[in-house]
């Protein structure tokens, strides 16, 4: 479970600047903060409006940002993640490090 | 709002109503309906049509479409697709239609479900059981109990659709218990779905839910239908229809 923070469009933002509310959930566990921030979270008894006149509903957790940027951008941090766990592991075997 | 006449169009209205073969040269809001069936009549309507008659093509409106136009020469009637039917051998078919604005042909609405094929029952969470699952009447039919789910999927281009709506009956009475769902993802068991709308309190026993996918392109499953997670909640349900709005 985590805490992010939404605006009053819904975007999801990992630092609250003092006017967003905060919300718990697992949708965003092991998650980039660029992931969380391309993503909008209405929460149950919320509703937002598309430019388009469009009306959704909560609970509704989806990105706002193209999904494949954000997909790509998690992609990338679980990879740094993985180089510096293998980083990591090289020191404390005493190998080179990449 | 309703128009009925019969044939295409008429001299003070902005837009006509076609069936096959698809017009090689329309006017800007020239609706063609995808069917070799003739048109005898049609009717803008938000509710279905009484009495109908065959060939009849019934558009149903709204209040919002992406495909909006000005029905009229002068003046304005703005009218709202959503979808549109053909009354055939008795009973209301759906049918593809698009209209022609900007230069292309775009759809209403894509009519995801029904029809039946290309969609499978699935279970969407590891752990659960998979619950009872029917098509019956075009409908998917369903129940679930304690730690179950049951829900059908389909992988759809989502490129072209900025909004999933489907339409349910349940008899679940709350989500304390369990839930009706839309669900975005690259694979049906999933801890990392792209999307995820639940039907909320307020939208109990009959409803509609719709997830915005305008920041989603390419093939992804869409996955439609319910779960329980508590042995105080065992509840059926039914899915009547799966559509995309056109982007």
């Amino acid at each position: 479970m985590r805490t992010i923070y939404i605006d009053t469009e819904f975007k999801g933002h990992t630092v609250n600047d003092g006017t967003m509310t905060a919300v718990e959930t697992d949708f965003f566990d092991g998650k980039c903060d660029a992931f969380v921030e391309g993503y909008r979270y209405i929460p149950s008894g919320e509703s937002w409006t598309r430019s388009d006149g469009e009306v959704f509903y909560g609970n509704m957790i989806t990105p706002w940002r193209p999904w494949d940027e954000l997909d790509a951008a998690q992609r990338e941090y679980e990879r740094q993640l993985l180089a510096d766990a293998e980083n990591a592991l090289a020191i404390l075997l005493g190998g080179e490090t990449t | 709002m309703i128009f009925n006449t019969s044939g295409g169009g008429g001299a003070a209205l902005n837009f006509r109503v076609v069936g096959n073969p698809q017009p090689s040269n329309p006017k800007e809001n020239c609706i063609w309906v995808d069917t070799d069936t003739p048109i005898t009549s049609w009717i803008f309507s938000a509710t279905e049509p009484s009495p109908a008659e065959a060939g009849m093509v019934w558009i149903a409106v709204g209040t919002s479409s992406p495909v909006e136009f000005n029905a009229l020469k002068k003046n304005g009637i703005q009218v709202y697709p959503n979808s549109a039917k053909q009354y055939v051998d008795g009973a209301w078919v759906d049918v593809t239609a698009k209209i022609y604005q900007g230069g292309k042909w775009v759809e209403f609405v894509f009519n995801l479900f029904p029809p039946l094929n290309g969609w499978e029952f699935c279970n969407f969470t590891s752990g659960y059981s998979l619950g009872t699952c029917t098509f019956d009447d075009n409908a998917f039919v369903a129940s679930v109990a304690n730690k179950q789910t049951a829900g059908i999927c389909k992988k759809i281009d989502l490129t072209e659709i900025d909004t999933i709506t489907i339409d349910f009956t349940t008899t679940l009475k709350s989500t304390t218990y369990g839930g009706i769902l839309i669900s975005i993802r690259d694979s049906v068991v999933t801890s990392n779905p792209i999307s995820n709308v639940r039907a909320s309190d307020a939208e109990l026993l009959v409803g509609t839910i719709s997830v915005d996918t305008s920041a989603i392109s390419g093939v992804h499953f869409v996955v439609a239908g319910g779960d329980c997670w508590s042995s105080s909640g065992a509840f059926t349900f039914e899915i009547h229809s799966v559509r995309g709005l056109a982007k």
